[in-house]
């Protein structure tokens, strides 16, 4: 058991979520345009990162934890971070849409897919012809969607006070959830910023191949502590509202988990060995374990989760089709199959149990699993309340831009066509041997 | 209709939430404003320097092992003298690194004009973990005017009690060259032939039986420590 087969358990399960979804948003008519919208760049987000996750696992493999540069990881180091250009984007994109729409005309939406191909193209046009560099801005999109996504949550959690029972707090929680989908492996590392710890500041990007104290260091950074901040303001109005009105929410409650789990991370961080690892790694047995059950587990079980919730309990599926109710179901069952694989992998590095006692367990443990699961999905499925719903008598309702069936077709088309096109920029990367030479840039 | 909702005026009329809103960008802007404040100055010079290896000065501090031992070697005759080496004689986070033989002995028949007799020796390359094939090392030797045979064997590595520099993250990088305990331990087997000698065939005065050769062992071990340099 280690980072990387749970890194590639992530793979597995991000494909499953964004082909599924893909094939359900497609068949769910009853859409609103954003909604729609979501539902694609959902899926899109999960695909992108069913390649760059395997990528990962693999690269962190031969590379030894990325400390040794044994081919051909240029290949798939790249490709990794091709897929990610389109995975960072997508969320961007996801924030200006949902759960609230900030593209509120035509014109506005154009702009807003204009500056998402232009963050994409150039992006990879530029880590092609001169590998890592400053200009990349990577991390840009966590800022962007932390601002958004903070601002929508406290907006709502403060209007719901006032206007209960309207559907505003659900609203502040898919605002706070797809944050968390987003930004919430960073969560963990948030006293770092504030203690001025190494394992926060020292923190290595892209297998140092950025030289130490470089601009794309500091912006990435920057784009860490701003959502972190993000999570400590949603923090902040939960504990407050909890002050005040004697309630939290789930959503409050999984922040606050996220939070105390990085207080823990802090202590175990400043514990452990040096901290200048690559991103995905860590260095001596405690860090890494921990690194397991926090970044890798969010990776692998948080995300997934995160993303089925919005998709089952906010209406993106049209689960009255009953095609689409029973493959939604088998979507859950697989994600959670996978997922409890996972946590026994996982329960497997801490407690010595044998293979085939593990194996056991998860026979009994799935049994189990998807007995519950099978009665949460109904839950779930048969309350769904979608935003267009909720919104429907408020000024916040998504306006009417006629969008029409080839858009979307066209808009997956070319998503499909670039994650293609990647495996080729990959190869072309790892032949100029740019991220090697590099463009003087650094 | 559309133009007027823009997303800022939805979100900025709200006089309920605006002072939040205020409150949450402001907090953005202080907390970059600190990141940036921790990057550029206050842990600048960590940041850039996060790569780079720490310099060791490794020293050794040597200590000599001496053993004697003197046996009377028959005419024509070969005996073995045994060194052992074990934890016993070596002191703990020490280890092996050189060992230096001295083989003397002296016309001791006292006859009238017997000379020298001829003494040859041969440390046998077996016994112990050393560097045998090492150039330096002198394994044997021969001598028939009573003058010291000297015998050289390098056991640890790169060992010649001179400090040298290495790059390492951590001080147990740096000495883990240094800390290899299986050299040097064991038995050493030194093998001394006599042959006694007359300067002119037929003269009883000149005759001897065998003579006594002495052997001293010089252990060097070493203890090594590791300073950073450059470290205030």
């Amino acid at each position: 058991m280690s980072e990387e087969n749970l890194l590639s358990i992530a793979g597995l399960l991000s494909f499953f979520l964004g082909t599924i979804s893909l094939y359900i948003v497609n068949r769910s008519t009853h859409l609103k345009w954003n909604e729609k919208a979501a539902g694609y760049i959902l899926a899109w987000i999960f695909l992108a990162k069913s390649i760059s996750y395997p990528c990962d696992a693999y690269v962190l493999e031969i590379t030894e934890g990325g400390t040794k540069m044994t081919p051909p990881w240029e290949y798939f180091y790249s490709l990794s971070m091709l897929t990610n250009m389109l995975f960072m984007p997508l969320c961007f994109l996801l924030s200006l849409v949902f759960p609230v729409s900030l593209l509120r005309t035509r014109r506005q939406l154009k702009i807003g897919i204009l500056v998402f191909v232009l963050l994409v193209l150039h992006r990879v046009m530029v880590f092609v012809s001169v590998g890592v560099s400053p200009l990349e801005l990577v991390g840009l999109e966590y800022i962007l969607t932390t601002v958004v996504w903070t601002t929508n949550y406290v907006h709502f959690k403060i209007k719901n006070r006032r206007e209960p029972n309207k559907g505003h707090g659900r609203i502040a929680n898919i605002s706070a959830l797809l944050l968390m989908l987003h930004t919430g492996f960073n969560w963990f590392i948030w006293v770092g910023v504030f203690t001025r710890s190494d394992y926060f500041y020292f923190e290595d990007l892209r297998m140092s191949l950025d030289a130490s104290g470089s601009f794309s260091e500091y912006f990435w950074l920057l784009s860490l502590t701003i959502s972190i901040c993000g999570a400590l303001c949603i923090l902040a109005t939960s504990l407050w509202i909890f002050y005040v009105d004697g309630e939290m929410d789930g959503v409050g409650i999984a922040v606050l988990t996220y939070m105390l789990l990085g207080v823990v991370t802090h202590f175990v961080y400043l514990s452990g060995a040096g901290t200048s690892a690559w991103f995905f790694t860590a260095e001596d047995s405690l860090t890494s374990t921990w690194n397991i059950f926090t970044r890798q587990a969010h990776y692998t079980i948080g995300r997934p989760v995160i993303a089925m919730i919005i998709l089952l309990q906010y209406g993106i599926y049209d689960l009255s089709d009953s095609r689409n109710y029973s493959v939604a179901k088998l979507q859950s069952i697989l994600i959670i199959a996978v997922a409890t694989a996972a946590i026994l992998e996982m329960v497997q590095l801490v407690l010595p149990i044998s293979e085939v006692l593990s194996a056991g367990f998860l026979g009994i443990i799935l049994a189990l699993g998807i007995g519950w699961e099978e009665k949460t999905f109904h839950g779930v499925a048969t309350n769904p309340r979608s935003v267009t719903e909720m919104l429907s008598e408020s000024e916040w309702a998504c306006p009417e831009i006629g969008i029409s069936k080839n858009a979307y077709k066209n808009f997956n088309l070319t998503l499909a066509i670039f994650l293609l096109v990647t495996v080729f920029l990959a190869y072309v990367v790892d032949v100029s041997n740019v991220l090697i030479d590099g463009g003087g840039l650094g | 209709m559309q133009e007027e909702t823009s997303y800022l005026s939805l979100v900025f009329s709200d006089e309920d939430s605006r002072p939040y809103i205020f409150a949450v960008l402001a907090v953005f802007l202080l907390t970059s404003a600190y990141q940036t404040s921790v990057f550029y100055y206050f842990k600048s010079e960590e940041i850039i320097g996060k790569y780079d290896v720490p310099t060791w000065d490794v020293s050794f501090e040597s200590a000599d092992l001496s053993e004697e031992e003197t046996q009377i070697v028959a005419d024509g005759t070969t005996a073995s003298y045994f060194l052992d080496i074990d934890d016993s004689n070596v002191m703990e986070n020490s280890y092996v690194g050189l060992l230096n033989v001295v083989v003397s002995y002296e016309e001791t028949s006292g006859n009238f004009a017997d000379p020298c007799d001829f003494v040859s020796v041969n440390l046998r390359p077996e016994g112990i973990l050393a560097q045998w094939d090492n150039q330096s090392n002198v394994l044997s030797g021969s001598s028939d005017q009573c003058t010291d045979i000297l015998l050289f064997v390098q056991i640890y590595p790169s060992f010649d009690g001179s400090n040298v520099t290495v790059e390492s993250e951590t001080i147990d990088e740096a000495l883990s060259h240094w800390s290899n305990e299986t050299y040097g331990r064991g038995e050493l087997n030194l093998e001394v032939e006599v042959n006694t000698q007359q300067r002119v065939e037929g003269l009883p005065t000149q005759q001897d039986t065998d003579e006594a050769v002495t052997v001293s062992w010089r252990l060097t071990t070493f203890m090594p420590t590791a300073t950073q340099l450059g470290e205030e």
